[in-house]
């Protein structure tokens, strides 16, 4: 025994997790003694490692589980959320919110609070806010929402007198139709005033046998932005209920041309209470105004794009406005013209490129598709004379612009009812 | 993308349902399901009430099998009608699509 001395760690199950290694004994050489120290040193070592790693795995379980009933974290254009629990070891509470996108393009909206905080709380939490999200994506209106799970939290204990706050947001409409559970009313603010949601408001969840679940419908005009919260944001000791929300709506007013994202870090700031220990959600949804951003994108000559460029243009036509059946009448124009850029402007070379940009007039909306290619004119017989033929036929002109280092073709189409 | 085809056989009829949306990436894919289900029966009809986006890539499979005088089915008033009369298959669309 000389110089150095090493133990193994070995846990219970004979897997080795680590060494411990002793060098250079200060006088003489390591002895009997030395080892037997050391592989106790070891053994106690190994106890400590073990107990972390465990620690460690059953830590990112209970995150992943926690992070599981939480809302999504990618919102939709225009959304924004606040969240946080009251102060603990939990990541998560019993208030929640969630947003989801719906089959038509418009979006479900939900904010609740369950009686409560803690992981109890939050296990109703995850139930509610689950059922909530399946029948809003089934296309539950709000009011058929909040009556299903009234039915739905009579199950539930702990789910009793829980407030829900649930909303369908038709960007396209500019419109949001909406129920309130017991909850807090929600606020827009539309560029000059503020209205609150006060007209469909009943009782909490499952409190009573039956009850009657309103709906009501107020308008989302370009640029307003709708707050939903929970009581955290509004409410101050000593103070009652309305001063918190016209402190709110204030805000809301003090800050327009901050984006969503801005506006939840300003609201959270200004409006929650230092001393407030419980958990806080709040969601902010902007309306886009009028004028909606030229849209510009450059895409591989590969037909596989086509779908994604679709999805695309189908979204931006759909904030700017466009009506649904002009939706589709630009969408096929665009893609013939695009498919033409990607085959035969682009012969097809996939390191080439097709771009795309897009604008919306107050009247009329221009999609300009630009390739590296030469125009090659017209083959009535071939695809490619067709694809021509149905552009030209849904959009009100097609203007073609061929020189040497490429080809634009522009599609002009009224938005005019 | 995915297009998605359901084949059922009724006597010599054999009905095509097609969904999802047809382009110059999987036109060939419509192509190949057009010829299967030929070969279970001779007089086809292609039910594209499912079809959410038609480009000519697709009217042109279509094209060549207009010499078995098929039967294309469209949800009435939708772009997908309107792209067929575009393309002249009109003549080929079932009575209550138009």
């Amino acid at each position: 025994m000389r110089g150095v001395l090493a133990a193994v760690l070995t846990a219970g199950d004979g897997r080795r997790i680590g060494l411990v290694q002793l060098s250079d004994r200060y006088a003489g050489d390591f002895t009997a003694d030395d080892e037997a120290v050391l592989q106790q040193l070891a053994e106690m070592a190994c106890a400590v490692v073990q107990n972390l790693q465990l620690l460690h795995r059953q830590t990112g379980v209970a995150l992943t589980l926690q992070r599981s009933i939480l809302g999504p974290t990618v919102l939709p254009p225009g959304f924004a959320v606040h969240y946080s629990p009251a102060l603990g070891a939990l990541e998560v509470g019993g208030d929640w919110y969630d947003v989801l996108t719906l089959p038509d393009g418009s979006y479900g909206v939900v904010i609740g609070d369950v009686v409560d905080h803690g992981l109890p709380a939050a296990a109703v939490m995850g139930q509610l806010r689950s059922a909530a999200r399946a029948l809003l994506a089934e296309g539950h209106g709000p009011a058929r929402v909040l009556t299903a799970l009234d039915a739905f939290a009579e199950l539930i204990p702990g789910a009793r007198c829980a407030t829900v706050f649930c909303a369908i947001v038709d960007d396209a409409a500019g419109t949001v139709h909406y129920s309130s559970a017991g909850h807090p009313w929600a606020i827009i603010d539309d560029g000059r005033k503020h209205v609150l949601l006060t007209e469909a408001q009943s009782a909490p969840l499952a409190v009573r046998r039956t009850v009657h679940r309103r709906q009501a419908q107020a308008a989302l005009p370009p640029g307003s932005t709708l707050l939903a919260y929970t009581d955290g944001l509004v409410e101050r000791r000593g103070e009652i209920v309305d001063v918190g929300i016209g402190r709110a709506a204030d805000a809301l007013a003090r800050h327009r041309d901050a984006s969503p994202a801005q506006l939840a870090h300003l609201l959270a700031d200004q409006l929650i209470d230092a001393d407030h220990d419980d958990d806080d959600a709040f969601l902010i949804y902007r309306q886009p105004s009028g004028s909606t951003r030229p849209l510009s994108m450059t895409i591989p000559a590969d037909t596989g794009q086509l779908t994604e460029l679709r999805a695309t243009l189908r979204s931006w036509l759909r904030a700017g406005r466009v009506s649904p059946a002009g939706t589709d009448e630009l969408l096929a124009a665009a893609v013939e013209i695009v498919t033409n850029a990607i085959e035969h402007g682009s012969a097809g070379q996939p390191d080439h490129t097709v771009s795309i940009a897009a604008d919306i007039r107050p009247d009329q909306v221009t999609v300009t598709v630009r390739d590296q290619g030469r125009w090659r004119g017209r083959h009535p017989a071939a695809g490619r004379g067709r694809g021509l033929l149905i552009a030209e036929t849904l959009v009100d002109e097609l203007a073609i612009d061929a020189t040497d280092a490429g080809t634009a073709v522009q599609l002009t189409k009224s938005t005019a009812p | 993308m995915t297009l998605r085809f359901t084949t059922t056989t009724l006597d010599a009829t054999i009905p095509l349902a097609v969904s999802g949306q047809i382009d110059a990436s999987n036109a060939a894919e419509f192509r190949l399901a057009i010829t299967d289900a030929l070969e279970h029966g001779t007089h086809l009809v292609i039910d594209l009430t499912a079809v959410d986006f038609l480009a000519s890539a697709g009217v042109s499979v279509l094209y060549d099998f207009v010499d078995r005088d098929p039967r294309l089915v469209v949800r009435p008033g939708s772009i997908i009608g309107r792209i067929l009369t575009i393309a002249s298959l009109d003549d080929y669309l079932s009575p209550q699509a138009t």
